[in-house]
This record gives structure tokens, C-alpha cells and sequence, in this order.
């Protein structure tokens, strides 16, 4: 299967604008010249610490905000660029799980009709009773116990909630689903359920994801591929092998040493009160900052893996 | 915490009227055997042989006995004309109830979708909706009618429907509109980034979709609580305009006309006249306040739902 | 059921139950906590949502919410029931015993007050002193803190500053009470991984340099395990099983213990692991044990008798039909 990749992000930017006070406009760069690619069936992990600039990408991909610049193509297709019609069409194949299931569902109706919504909204190619057939079959398939189905969103855990969120996101058969830390505000005990979960239906419904997580452990598990992010650039990305076994860049050996509680072994100087705006972002926290780190850093492919990595002193 | 309670939704209307004490639910029930009373008010006439109490025409004078004192044939008394104040009363119900509820239906109605709609779009919808509910609200209310009646006065423009009542029901609708629109914004103001509402973008649903689908379920209790509190102002409000002689002209019953034609009479100490009435209207206001309170607690925060 | 009298212990939990009266009926999150505090020392409670570690500081606190009570068992500060204590007597208890630290660390301080302020105040409350010791105080607070540039920070308002920075004011408010006792309720759960080393860091380190004692809840062992020397184990309103952190973290007796070390730890190329079946409702109270229905180890006592109580030395608690592990 020789196919274009499923979803392809080129040169994404995002400014917010935010009032600080009155007359006083800032312009926040929450992503920054962001590309990357995502095959079909398969995984993109995207780690990075809050404001990061992580779920400002997951955000514009759903068109949930307006980009500022750049392409988002979806099966080759321009988004955008489409027309209402085919943006509905291009919305049955991409879709989204939010961090907080709790609040991810509409506290006055039932979870079936909650699950039901993308399905028949998107999916009016079906007939009625195709579509509770589908329904049927992906509430089943996230194994979630049919007396819950007519039940409002409080009467479920944490978990089963997520697993309907799962459900609804599948009910429409996207080719792509974008995971907003699926797993972030789940108990412990729960998190490997979700996981195995989504491994499980990855591979059942041959759909790709998009991971998006601060929980390196989870990414590293479920990602094929990973984008390290930070102030909105990308610092890193390479297969999960190679940026888990042989992390390169300094804030990705951070990020990965304070996941295992391992300070020791690298860590990073604190947050500055200001972020710089151009040079390395990480600069002023970086243990290996010299001089020539203030001149603007290119994401730059690595001699030896060809994974990119955006720190001169690596490259 | 995770404090998992059942499906205690399903029993929410019964518990609207039922509880938490007797005698608020006594308070509650009142309203029904007034509303009951305004919906067979013109059949009473046709069953008047079978009643237990005296009814008449409301609206045929018996000039031998006028001002008479309640007596067993007449249980509230007459008035000037000999017009029997128990019937007139009872008419006067159906009046009422139907004016405000209309009212405030059409006004609260709209006031909803354009409170929902602001909330969904801020930026300059929700200017335009605030600065009109603002001018709205700067007018007192029975100057609000005054400028209504002013305004459709001479105009010919509802048909068959009675003139007065028309401007009236647009009265009503208005002092309410700016209520409902404020009271729905402010309530899913908070929901527009909710993450539910992102996943029904998701879902393909489009901003009517949205503020159709799931800002109004939303905002159901709040609604919910208004809608009899309201309905009790939009009472007084018709008794209030009908009393200064707009809306509702006699010899047709209406509380407040009667409350006017029996003023007079009172320092003469004829009471029955305009206590009768008086006293229909705080009952209806005393037993719809009660489904507000009511509504708060099972509703609001804490409640059975939120 | 504990030893909790003249042990020397700084707080002492035995037995105890709390009960809350909710539209839906009574709700049982605390079902016979036992716990020791001794001076100095640091101690982590983990538990998942719905665990009852929350409702534990709360009861310590004494700060019940609506509808609820302290309904069995006893608090004790250095032999002092809590449980008696006035009003008075409570506030000062509350002040100057014991500190709490909050998770949201933002909205734990006033918006309305600069930080300076808000520990000049916390510090004064507990002292009769005058505003420029209070000050100097602050200052040096803040310079433990890490904080480069304290006259800075202490001329802000909590909108202004970080995650971070707005715990790390926290446990500077904390520590101007001057207690024997700081409660910390998840106090880095949201704050960023890199930022989150560096506060429990702080905390531990600023405690032990004050000699107060530390009792840490967190839902993530990891975070515990940094702080605390001691760490018991919370499932459904108990503490199944108390031990030194190494013992907890290596080899723990409890089923659900072992569970959830296993859920950590994450694999490449295995499926990750969870603890099949639901967090019992607390609607119910336990008799027998709470976790027999998830448990990969249920025997035929778990469902006939109740709990038995394993003490393990001075401090190992183990509450489970399967006895220590070896192995």
C-alpha cells in the first residue's frame, strides 16, 4: 500500500493575539513552522511540555481554530480549501478524543445518543438502521457494557467514559483519529486499558492516530513515529525507537529523564520569566548553551540516523 | 471524589411538584386547581346545575342587585352593575393565565435562542443582544406598556385578535425577552470552550446545531426556574396595565379592571369588589413562585442535575 | 484497632470513618483509616480517584464537607483528640499545627492580595510580630525557594506568576504558619514533568530544613516516592498497606499494590497493563475486604472473613487474608 500519507502538516503557523491590558496587544507564536506526515494505520506521537504548542497542532488539524499559515492535507485533499460538503466528508475522516472525558460529553443526554451524534451527522450516506448497526458494533468494540449505553455521562467512571469517547470517534470510520491525552486525567489503573484499547482497535480498524501526551511512557508504548515539541517549534522527531533508545536533542533527554525521575542523570535549568523569541528557544535552560546558540537554529537532519534534530552542538 | 449517583433524572417532573414539605406541595398543587379552573371557565355555565356553587353570566348586569355582600347566591358579592364577582373571577383566570403564559412563551422563547446564540458567537452578536437587552431593561416596565399601547393604539394590524390582548402579549414578551437572553447567556457563556462542544464541531454539527442540540438542554434548569417566576410578574404586569385602564377593557373580567372598579367602593366599605380579585392574584403569584424554588434546588448546584 | 496513644507519634489516625448524607443517599469515603505522622518524618499516601486520600486530609483538617461527618474512630495531635477541639482551639490547630498545601496552587492563593501580603499575614496570624520581621521573612522564604529575585515576586499578584512559581509561593505560605505538619494534596500533579522534580524537590528539602513532618497525597507513586520515606497504600476509604518506601516501591504485599506497580510500568511490544473491573462505590460499607472482586489473588477467606490487621515490625502495616509476601 504505496499511498500518499493520510494526514500531511506543512509549514503550520498559529499567532494568537492576546489583550494583556488595554492597548496592549501580544502576539503569542503557539506553533511555528510545523511539518510532519502521518502514514495510514500508523502512529505520531507528539510530546511536549504545557504550552508547548502541542494541542494548538491538534486543534488546527480538526479546524476547531483558523491556522495563520500553512497546509493541512488530508488524503491529499487541501483542508480548507474544501467547500461545506466536502468538508463534512473530510470530517468523517478525522476525528478527535479529548483529554477530560468527563467534559468531553453533553451532560444532558444519554451516551448512545452522545456516541450517535458524529455517526449521524456524518454518515447520512447511511440508513437508519445501518447506522445502529454501527453503533452497535463500536460501542461493543471499546467493550463497553451495554446497560451503560442509556445512562447520562456521570453515572460512568472516568474510564468508561473514555472508552465511548473512543467509540464516537470511530462511529463515522475515520482514517484518523487525533488522541488529545487520552489518557491524562485517568487513574493509573486505567491508563493501560485505554492503551491496549486503542492498540486494539488500531489494528482492527486500520485507522491512524495522532498521540498527542505528555506522558512519554504512553507515547512510547503506542507511537511508531515521534515529534518532540517546545514554545511551538519542533525540536525532534524520529521513529520512537530512535527518540526513546538514543534521544538527541538536550530537551528531549530532559523531558525523558524527569518522566523515570531521573534528574540526575540530565537536567534542565528552570523556566525563565521570558521566553526568547528567536535563537534556540531552550537556550536559557539548556545545561550545553554557548554563545552561537543565540543565532536562529534550523531543524536539521542528523548525520548518522537521519532522524531531525534542531540543536547545532548534536547535528 | 467520585460520588457515582444513579438515574435520578427520570423522576425530575414529578419531583417539581411533589415535595420537599407538604405544605410547599399543597403551595404547588394551588396552581393547578387554578389553572384547572382557568381551562373549564367558559364550559362552567353549560354544567351550572350540577355545581355546588352559584354561577352567572359574567357579563350580564343585574341592576336590581347591585354591591350586594357575598351572599349564598352570590358566594363574592356584586358589583355596581350587579355583575356576580364569583363567576368574574373565575373568567378572569383564564384571562390572565393565557395572556402571561403566551407572553412570556414568546418573549422567553426568543430571549432563549438569542441568549444561546450570543453565548455561542460572542464578539459582536453578543454586543448588539447586550445593548439591546440593556435598552430594554432601562424602561420600567409599565412605562413599557404605556409606549406599546401608544404605539400599535390606532394600528389595525392583529386581525381578529383583540387588540388590547395582542398588545398586551407583546408587552409581556417584551419585559421578558432581555430576562431570558441574559439569564441563557450568562448560563452557557462557560460551555462555549467546553470540550463537548468541540467534539459536536467534530461531529459535523454547525452553530444552530450546537445552541439547538446542546447550549439549550444546557441551560434547561436555569429555564426551568425562570419560566414560573416569570409567568408571576407577567401576571401582575397584566393586573398592573388592565388597572390603569390599558389591555383588558371592562365590562370584559380581568383581575386588575375589577380591582379598579371596586377602588372606589372600598372607602365605602364594600370590600368584596377588589379584595376578591386581589387576593386570586397572590394566590396565582404565591403558588408559581413556589416551582421556582423548587426548581432551584433540584436543578441548581447540588441538585439532581446541572 | 492501633497503638495510637502515647507512641510518640505528631498525628495519629485509628479507625477512622467518615459518613456523608448526599440527596442520594450516605456515602462512605473514609472506612477505618489508620495512620501515623511522627515528627520529621515524610510520609505519601497513593490511591486512585475515589480512594479516600483527599477525604484523609480533609478529616485530619477537620474540614468536612456539606452533609458530612466524622462518624467512627479518632484524631489525634500529640495525644490531643481533634475530634474535641473548639472552635478556637481548632483554628489555632488548623494555623499553627498543621499547613496544607492544594493541588491548584493558582486558585489556593487570593487574586485579590500581592504574595508579599498573603505570607505576611499567614506569617502574623500565627505570631505576634511586627510587619517588618513578617517581611524578612518573606524575603527569605522566597530565597529558599529558589527564587533569584524575591522583591520581585513579592510585589506580584498570583495571575502573574507560573504553575510552578505559584506552588512554590504556597509552600513558602505554608511555612510562615511555622508547622509541626504540612498536609500536601497533590501539590505537582499540575504542573509540567521538569517543573514538578524541581518543587517536590524544594518541598522535601524545606521541610526537613524546618524539622516539620510532611504527609503527601499524590495519585502518582512516582512523585510520592521522591518525597516520602513512608508510604501507604489507599484503596476504598483504607490504608491496605504501610511500609518504608524502598519495601513499597520493590516488593509490596498488598494485591493491589503489586497491581499497580505493574501498571506503571509500561513495556515496549507487551500490551500495557491495567487492574481489570470497577473502583467499588462507596455507597457501601466494606465488611470484608474491598478489593476481592479485582483481586488476581481471591481465596476463599476474603469472601467469609473480615480484614485481618498485619502489623510488620514497628511501622509495616498490611491489611489482607494473604499475609506478608515472600519472595
Amino acid at each position: 500500500m504505496a499511498k500518499s500519507p493520510i494526514l500531511e502538516v506543512r509549514n503550520l503557523f498559529k499567532t494568537y493575539r492576546v489583550r494583556r491590558s488595554i492597548g496592549l496587544v501580544e502576539t503569542v507564536k503557539a506553533a511555528q513552522d510545523i511539518s510532519f506526515a502521518v502514514e495510514r494505520g500508523r502512529t505520531l506521537g507528539i510530546v511536549g511540555e504545557s504550552g508547548s504548542g502541542k494541542s494548538t497542532v491538534a486543534r488546527c488539524l480538526l479546524g476547531l481554530t483558523p491556522l495563520t499559515e500553512g497546509e493541512v492535507l488530508l488524503d491529499g485533499n487541501q483542508l480548507g480549501a474544501l467547500g461545506v460538503r466536502k468538508m463534512r466528508s473530510h470530517r468523517r475522516m478525522m476525528q478527535m478524543v479529548f483529554q477530560m472525558p468527563q467534559a468531553s460529553f453533553d451532560p444532558t443526554r444519554t451516551v448512545r445518543s452522545s456516541v450517535a451524534e458524529p455517526l449521524r451527522r456524518l454518515r447520512s450516506d447511511m440508513s437508519r438502521t445501518q447506522q445502529d448497526e454501527r453503533l452497535a458494533e463500536v460501542l461493543t468494540a471499546v467493550s463497553l457494557g451495554e446497560e451503560l449505553w442509556d445512562r447520562k455521562p456521570r453515572a460512568l467512571s472516568g474510564g468508561q467514559l473514555q472508552r465511548a469517547a473512543i467509540a464516537r470517534a470511530l462511529a463515522p470510520d475515520p482514517e484518523l483519529l487525533v488522541l488529545d491525552e487520552p489518557t491524562s486525567s485517568l487513574d493509573l489503573s486505567v491508563r493501560g486499558e485505554i492503551l491496549s484499547l486503542l492498540q486494539r482497535l488500531q489494528e482492527e480498524f486500520h485507522v491512524a492516530f495522532v498521540l498527542i501526551s505528555h506522558d512519554l511512557e504512553a507515547v512510547r508504548v503506542c507511537a511508531d513515529d515521534v515529534i518532540v515539541m517546545y514554545l511551538g517549534q519542533v525540536v525532534e522527531e524520529g521513529t520512537a525507537a530512535q527518540v526513546f533508545g538514543s534521544p538527541a536533542h538536550p530537551y528531549t533527554q530532559a523531558l525523558i529523564a524527569a518522566s523515570k525521575f531521573e534528574t540526575d542523570s540530565f537536567e534542565l535549568g528552570p523556566k525563565g520569566e521570558t521566553d526568547p523569541t528567536a535563537g534556540c528557544r531552550l537556550m536559557p535552560r539548556c545545561p550545553l548553551a554557548e554563545e552561537a546558540c543565540s543565532a536562529e537554529q534550523d531543524l536539521v537532519p542528523s548525520a548518522t540516523d537521519g532522524r531531525m534534530v534542531r540543536c547545532w552542538k548534536v547535528s | 471524589m467520585t460520588l457515582l449517583s444513579p438515574q435520578r433524572e427520570r423522576g425530575l417532573m414529578a419531583r417539581m411538584f411533589v415535595g420537599p414539605t407538604v405544605g410547599m406541595t399543597i403551595r404547588r398543587s394551588l396552581f393547578f386547581f387554578m389553572l384547572f379552573l382557568a381551562v373549564v371557565a367558559p364550559w362552567l355555565d353549560d354544567f351550572a346545575h350540577v355545581l355546588p356553587f352559584p354561577i352567572y353570566d359574567p357579563l350580564r348586569p343585574d341592576p336590581f342587585n347591585p354591591v350586594s355582600p357575598p351572599t349564598a347566591e352570590h358566594w363574592f358579592g356584586t358589583d355596581t352593575l350587579g355583575l356576580d364577582v364569583f363567576t368574574r373571577v373565575l373568567m378572569a383566570t383564564r384571562v390572565d393565565f393565557t395572556l402571561a403564559l403566551i407572553g412570556v412563551a414568546l418573549g422567553g422563547g426568543l430571549g432563549c435562542l438569542a441568549g444561546a446564540w450570543a453565548a455561542y458567537r460572542r464578539g459582536w452578536v453578543d454586543m448588539v443582544a447586550l445593548r439591546i437587552v440593556e435598552v430594554l431593561q432601562s424602561f420600567p416596565v409599565l412605562l413599557l406598556g404605556l409606549a406599546m399601547f401608544a404605539a400599535f393604539g390606532s394600528l389595525e394590524i392583529f386581525g381578529p385578535v383583540d387588540h388590547g390582548m395582542a398588545v398586551l402579549v407583546l408587552s409581556i414578551s417584551m419585559v421578558n425577552f432581555p430576562l431570558y437572553l441574559r439569564q441563557v447567556r450568562s448560563v452557557l457563556l462557560p460551555l462555549t470552550e467546553a470540550e463537548f462542544v468541540q467534539a459536536a464541531k467534530c461531529a459535523g454539527l454547525g452553530a444552530w446545531g450546537i445552541v439547538w442540540h446542546h447550549f439549550i438542554p444546557n441551560a434547561r434548569g436555569q429555564i426551568l426556574a425562570l419560566f414560573p417566576l416569570t409567568c408571576a410578574y407577567a401576571i401582575q404586569i397584566i393586573a398592573g396595565l388592565s388597572f390603569i385602564g390599558l389591555g383588558i377593557e371592562p365590562p370584559n373580567p380581568e383581575w386588575g379592571s375589577m380591582i379598579k372598579a371596586g377602588a372606589t367602593l372600598i372607602v365605602q366599605g364594600h370590600w368584596w369588589v377588589s379584595v376578591f380579585p386581589g387576593a386570586f392574584i397572590v394566590l396565582s403569584v404565591y403558588s408559581l413562585t413556589g416551582f421556582s424554588a423548587r426548581s432551584e434546588t433540584l436543578v441548581g448546584p447540588g441538585g439532581t442535575s446541572a | 484497632m492501633n497503638s495510637g496513644q502515647a507512641n510518640g507519634a505528631l498525628l495519629s489516625l485509628s479507625g477512622v470513618e467518615v459518613t456523608i448524607n448526599t440527596l442520594s443517599g450516605p456515602v462512605h469515603p473514609l472506612q477505618g483509616v489508620d495512620l501515623d505522622v511522627y515528627p520529621g518524618e515524610t510520609v505519601g499516601l497513593v490511591g486512585e480517584s475515589g480512594s479516600g486520600k483527599s477525604m484523609t486530609l480533609r478529616a485530619i483538617l477537620r474540614l468536612m464537607p456539606p452533609g458530612g461527618a466524622i462518624t467512627g474512630g479518632s484524631v489525634k495531635w500529640q495525644d490531643r483528640s481533634v475530634l474535641g477541639l473548639d472552635t478556637d482551639e481548632l483554628q489555632a490547630y488548623r494555623g499553627s499545627d498543621v499547613a496544607m498545601i492544594y493541588q491548584n496552587p493558582v486558585s489556593a492563593l487570593d487574586p485579590m492580595l500581592s504574595v508579599e501580603r498573603q505570607i505576611v499575614d499567614a506569617f502574623k496570624a500565627n505570631r505576634a510580630t511586627s510587619d517588618g520581621v513578617a517581611e524578612e521573612f518573606a524575603r527569605d522564604a522566597l530565597r529558599d525557594l529558589e527564587f533569584g529575585n524575591p522583591d520581585v515576586i513579592l510585589n506580584r499578584y498570583p495571575h502573574q506568576l507560573s504553575g510552578g512559581m505559584a506552588q512554590r509561593v504556597n509552600i513558602a505560605l505554608a511555612l510562615a504558619c511555622g508547622p509541626s505538619l504540612i498536609l500536601a494534596d497533590e501539590p505537582t500533579t499540575g504542573l509540567d514533568m521538569t517543573t514538578q522534580i524541581r518543587v517536590l524537590d524544594l518541598l522535601e528539602q524545606q521541610v526537613h530544613a524546618r524539622n516539620a513532618a510532611l504527609l503527601f497525597i499524590s495519585h502518582d507513586l512516582r512523585a510520592v516516592s521522591r518525597v516520602a520515606r513512608n508510604i501507604g497504600i489507599m484503596y476504598a476509604g483504607q490504608v491496605v498497606e504501610f511500609g518504608p518506601r524502598e519495601r513499597i516501591l520493590t516488593d509490596p504485599s498488598h494485591p493491589y499494590a503489586r497491581a499497580l506497580l505493574e501498571c506503571m510500568d509500561l513495556r515496549t511490544g507487551e500490551r500495557p497493563r491495567s487492574i481489570p473491573g470497577l473502583v467499588p462505590r462507596m455507597t457501601e460499607e466494606y465488611e470484608l475486604c474491598a478489593f476481592r472482586d479485582r483481586c488476581p489473588s481471591r481465596m476463599a477467606a476474603c469472601d467469609e472473613e473480615p480484614l485481618p490487621v498485619h502489623k510488620l515490625g514497628r511501622r509495616r502495616r498490611l491489611l489482607c487474608h494473604l499475609g506478608p509476601h515472600h519472595g
